[in-house]
């Protein structure tokens, strides 16, 4: 082994930058709560940096500080300066005082993903402190999208019912962040296609405007309430629709007594989503007006997905898993009958029993072969399924089905 | 105490922190920190939501990008990719106590037995260690590390950088102890 391997691999044991790197530092596309808004920042870590070091002594003695942002410069490789909005740092978790050893600067938005940005660290009178920089490449962070792609739909179904050859022009447009709120995130998208007939049963248009937050300070609970407009190309079926929706986790650490134990485990919490929907028909044509009679349509649809659920964990690990997902739909516009119905309730619910191929090793080497050493990666998954199918006019099924999951 | 020990207690208290994160998401996280430290992250996280709650978890403490998330194997890892490396604190321990300020790399090609030269400043460097870590790391579950630590500081031809390494590696849990938990 070389001198220069031998030197290198010390190095890296001792996670120090490797040569020529004095300064450590990398682009993080960092979320802000409870706005949930994206933000560019430059990470700096100040004390894996050779060129400053973790001892405030040090950086007194070189005339850094950490808390001023006139000691840290951005530019782009050609030399134009990036506006850092602010600097703030990790915290010390006993005294909740900042952390300096960690930096944090805030960028302008301006910044794009495969930008080089060239960050230099400069003493408290503006000199730079020797070695003390770093290019970080902008990785991945939206700030404003527009896609337009055309193409050409030979045979395209007409409303009328015939078929022609058509061009298309398909639009997404996207501005994730529209305005710097720092009570939510603020969307604006535009999804899109035009074409070349208007009776094209493909054409559309769809216009969102929405707000993301977090709920609640303690935990995460992103929820989410949207205003769309859509329709087709001519807007002969045109609908507002309002809606919100949440997902979330349950804090989990209270469940281990109860749900985790030698006879069951359920390592983590159901994943809870809920979504309310209201549509206006504003514009319906003739086969609208007969799929869809009342000119309001309203929607709410709780559900929950549990997995995974360890069953005997006691007698031998991953011997047999299963899998719980419930659905509910309530449709107070819609009746159960067309004349004297009640409004619509629906539910649905699955549970799948999964046992690793591995576990049957009883039935012979062959059949277990493929699974040694990951439990998951061929399964026998028993599923009993029953309630209303959304995708199918809520009609009610009850089936099971036996299935053989492999995993590359 | 010198903000160079708290900045390592630090390091330490942010584990705690992810550790505790991890508790209310995953019941399979382990209580034992150094054992937490080499749990994957993946397993732990093991859908986009648990990673968006661990990440608002640990957001008044420290930022943890999904980028982090994806590209760190175990816990210790991923402090070391949002924060800093432990190597970093322990190191600026040795540094301070020697009362060197210059480079933390040329420090740490230095031999110990020409900085640490008398059993005074060898024991207030092990004494700073011992209450600024985790005992899983430093001195080590059954203690071991501590006169192993003091033997390498007097050998002739250890450098800083190699107790630099021994100190900040988490003392592994014996194979049977380990097989008995989940």
């Amino acid at each position: 082994m070389s001198y220069r391997i031998l030197l290198a691999m010390i190095l890296l044991a001792v996670g120090m930058p490797a040569s020529g790197q004095d300064l450590s530092a990398d682009f993080i596309a960092s979320k802000t709560y409870p706005s949930l808004i994206t933000v560019p920042v430059v990470r700096v870590h100040i004390a894996d940096s050779d060129a400053l070091g973790p001892d405030p002594a040090r950086w007194k003695v070189l005339g850094f500080d950490p808390a001023k942002l006139a000691c840290y410069r951005i530019s782009t490789d050609k030399g134009r300066q990036i506006t850092i909005r602010s600097v703030h740092f990790a915290r010390m978790v006993r005294t909740e005082g900042p952390d300096f050893t960690l930096a944090y600067l805030e960028l302008n938005a301006t910044v794009h993903k495969g930008d080089s940005l060239v960050l230099t660290v400069l003493d408290t009178k503006g000199t730079p402190i020797p070695k003390a920089q770093k290019t970080v490449q902008v990785g991945d962070i939206q700030t404003f999208t527009i896609n337009l792609t055309p193409s050409s739909a030979p045979s395209e179904p007409l409303t009328d019912g015939n078929t022609r050859d058509v061009a298309q022009l398909k639009v997404e447009i996207a501005k994730p962040d529209l305005f710097r709120w720092k009570q939510a995130r603020t969307y604006l998208e535009s999804a899109d296609v035009f074409s070349t007939d208007a009776k094209d049963i493909n054409s559309k248009f769809e216009g969102t405007f929405g707000l993301e937050r977090n709920l609640l300070s303690s935990w995460y609970v992103p929820i989410h309430g949207e205003s769309k407009v859509q329709g087709d190309q001519t807007a002969r079926n045109l609908s507002y629709l309002a809606g919100m929706g949440l997902k979330t986790l349950l804090p989990w650490q209270h469940a281990k007594p109860v749900l985790y134990n030698s006879a069951i485990q359920t390592p983590v919490s159901p994943v809870i989503t809920l979504d309310a929907q209201y549509e206006r028909r504003i514009n319906q044509d003739a086969a609208s007006l007969q799929k869809f009679p009342n000119k309001n349509a309203f929607r709410v649809n709780p559900a929950l997905s549990w997995t995974p659920i360890r069953l005997l964990p006691g007698l031998t690990p991953d011997l047999l898993d299963a899998e719980v997902n419930l659905k509910a739909w309530y449709l107070p516009f819609d009746q159960t009958v067309p004349t004297g119905g009640s409004q619509r309730l629906e539910g649905a619910a699955d549970v799948s029993l999964i046992i690793p191929l591995s576990k049957l090793n009883f039935l012979g080497h062959g059949l277990t072969f493929q699974s040694q050493g990951d439990p998951a990666k061929t399964q026998i998954r028993i599923k009993y399924s029953t309630g209303a199918n959304e995708a199918d006019g809520f009609k009610h099924s009850t089936h099971i089905t036996f299935g053989v999951e492999v995993s590359p | 105490m010198s903000a160079i020990d708290d900045e390592l207690q630090n390091w330490f208290d942010l584990l705690e922190e992810m550790q505790k994160a991890a508790k209310k998401i995953n019941s399979d996280t382990k209580n034992d920190l150094g054992d937490f430290s080499q749990q994957e992250v993946a397993k732990l996280l093991p859908t986009d939501l648990a990673k968006q709650t661990f990440q608002q978890q640990m957001s008044a403490d420290l930022t943890v990008s999904d980028d982090d998330l994806s590209n760190s194997k175990t816990f210790a890892d991923l402090l070391e990719t949002a924060h800093n490396h432990l190597t970093s604190f322990v190191l600026g321990v040795f540094q301070s106590i020697a009362g060197d300020l210059g480079s933390p790399k040329a420090f740490a090609a230095r031999l110990t037995n020409a900085v640490y030269t008398t059993d005074t400043i060898r024991q207030g460097l092990i004494s700073s260690l011992k209450a600024d870590m985790r005992r899983q790391w430093f001195p080590g579950r059954t203690g071991g590390k501590l006169a192993a630590l003091g033997s390498q500081l007097v050998d002739p031809e250890n450098k800083v950088s190699d107790s630099v390494t021994f100190v900040s590696t988490v003392d592994p849990r014996s194979m049977a102890k380990g097989k008995s938990k989940r």
